[in-house]
């Protein structure tokens, strides 16, 4: 469970984690945009340049963002399947058994299998170059001019912050009450449908009950120290936008523009 | 000896940026039937130990061998039920792992997984409960609804319902009251006595004093010491220093050496000391 990839802040200190939170999310939504643009394979290739060699500038390891992808390999394999059955356009690539096998279903996974691996590829940059809290800060100045909607931004990005401070600490709660139960001979591993249930019971419960015990105080802890989230507050990080959050922003726009004309054209 | 620890080593997240070492080539032993103090700063890496004791976490390098069972690094353990059942462990705050609606139920839990019926489960419920000091009162109450020592009680009772031959405890007095904490380390002193090997966990050199017979002591992943209390007392200046509070008792000695007062200079026990500052009077 220490090993969990996805949303994991990795301190590397490379160009990428220095740009401004609030280009950086501008910059990812742009990304994913391109993504979703119908721009065949051509697009995809270009997009899965930029993605690999912003990879490479942040120096994380491809590794670091294949394991991101584990959770969904298995709703990717489900996917195949249910294509195989449902697409019967195309050609007949193979005969299996029988069964036969479109190309239509074929592109039709390796398109969608591409499109999430680039996703991930570029959330887990965003979450892996960013910190929590700087993210949250980000997500805050961004939903700002939405205020005038009564939108409450920084409610909203209190409530992130919150919840991303807690997932580690949930995590290694989690694990404590696992270890706790396995000394009274829980095993999560083995053993009937029945005893399962009452061995996820066992961890569920004792995690409820902390949580919100926990809530309850930092609520009390918050209150104890002043905050309201209606009056205004000063900040202690201030967020700066420099040359280099504008060229970065630039060249996502670029990149955005050309899949733009590729779909168009192609 | 009954737990033998060989160069046991454990690192936490290796080959990432987070690695780790918490222990680092251990080597160690427990007796069958002693009274094991386990102390050291935060960090020290006494809790990675303890929970190699009943496999919890399995070393990343080196051995050690729990009663005849042999656990190694890179070897997955098989059999974990009987070793769970023989080690019982107690994690710090262990309120926090109460779940069943009534307390007896809770305490039924360990024995029931470990394969005892209803009714001999029941029995051993209510047993350790007695054990504890909790009477029939609480049997059918919500573990929710008590005090934080009660809780703490009821969850001791439930790892003592498995009748371990081992009994682990990580901190087991942190946060109760001078009253409470008094006899919860009553408890043990006596299941000490009922042939139970007690390995405890504390940063309370009190308790080391009144109740413990061997002492280990961690510091960043490394044993420094490893022998009997009187020797860790008596023979090392380690009670001194390592964020370690003196006891009141070795205050007193020192006190009384500082006033050239004549007396037994190695005694660890209150009233022995007495004796001994007048028997040095009689003779002056």
């Amino acid at each position: 469970m220490t090993n969990i990839a996805l949303g994991r802040y990795i301190p590397t200190n490379s160009i990428i984690h220095r740009l401004d939170p609030r280009i950086k999310i501008v910059n990812m939504l742009l990304l994913m945009i391109a993504i979703f643009l119908p721009a065949r394979f051509a697009g995809y290739g270009v997009i899965g340049i930029i993605a690999v060699s912003l990879v490479l500038l942040s120096r994380l390891k491809f590794g670091f963002i294949l394991k991101s992808l584990k959770p969904v390999m298995l709703m990717l394999m489900f996917l195949l399947v249910i294509n195989v059955f449902v697409l019967r356009t195309g050609y007949v690539v193979i005969n299996l058994f029988g069964l036969l096998v479109y190309s239509d279903a074929l592109f039709q996974t390796a398109y969608i299998v591409v499109r999430l691996l680039l996703m991930i590829m570029i959330t887990t940059l965003l979450t892996a170059t960013t910190k929590p809290l700087d993210l949250t800060l980000g997500i805050e100045d961004l939903l700002a001019p939405f205020k005038r909607f009564k939108v409450p931004a920084h409610e909203i990005a209190m409530m992130i912050s919150i919840a991303l401070r807690f997932i580690p600490t949930l995590i290694e709660e989690s694990q404590r009450i696992m270890k706790a139960q396995a000394s009274r001979g829980v095993d999560l591993s083995e053993g009937k449908i029945n005893e399962k249930i009452v061995a996820i019971l066992s961890l569920i419960v004792p995690l409820f009950v902390s949580s919100f015990q926990r809530a309850e105080e930092l609520a009390d802890a918050m209150e104890a120290r002043g905050y309201s989230p209606t009056s205004i507050r000063t900040r202690y990080k201030q967020l700066k936008i420099t040359m280099k959050d504008w060229i970065s922003f630039a060249l996502v726009c670029l990149i955005l523009a050309s899949v733009v004309t590729l779909a168009w054209f192609v | 000896m009954i737990i033998d620890v060989e160069k046991l080593s454990y690192e936490y997240s290796p080959n990432s940026v987070f690695a780790y070492h918490a222990l680092k080539e251990v080597t160690t032993s427990i007796k069958e039937g002693s009274f094991t103090a386990i102390i050291g700063a935060t960090g020290s890496g006494k809790s990675t130990l303890v929970q190699h004791f009943n496999a919890l976490v399995t070393p990343t390098g080196g051995s050690l061998v729990v009663d005849g069972k042999r656990i190694s690094a890179n070897e997955k353990v098989k059999e974990l039920k009987p070793l769970r059942k023989k080690v019982g462990l107690v994690f710090q705050f262990p309120e926090y792992q109460l779940f069943e609606e009534t307390i007896l139920k809770d305490v039924m839990f360990g024995p029931l997984n470990f394969g005892a019926t209803q009714i001999e489960a029941q029995d051993i419920a209510q047993e350790s409960l007695n054990r504890v000091g909790l009477d029939s009162s609480f049997y059918e109450r919500s573990p929710l609804e008590l005090s934080g020592g009660q809780k703490r009680r009821v969850a001791i009772a439930g790892i003592l319902a498995l009748r371990p031959k081992i009994l682990v405890l990580d901190e087991p007095t942190a946060g109760l009251d001078p009253e409470g904490s008094a006899s919860m380390m009553a408890l043990f002193q006596d299941l000490n006595k009922s042939k139970t090997t007690i390995v405890m966990i504390t940063h309370d050199l009190n308790h080391v004093l009144n109740y413990a017979t061997d002492v280990i002591m961690l510091d960043q992943g490394s044993v420094v010491f490893e022998g009997s209390k009187d020797d860790f007392f008596n023979e090392t200046n380690l009670h001194e220093g390592y964020g370690l509070v003196k006891p009141p008792l070795l205050e007193l000695r020192s006190y009384l050496k500082a006033k050239n007062i004549t007396f037994d200079d190695h005694t660890l026990d209150l009233d022995k000391l007495a004796r001994s500052i007048k028997e040095g009077q009689r003779h002056d």
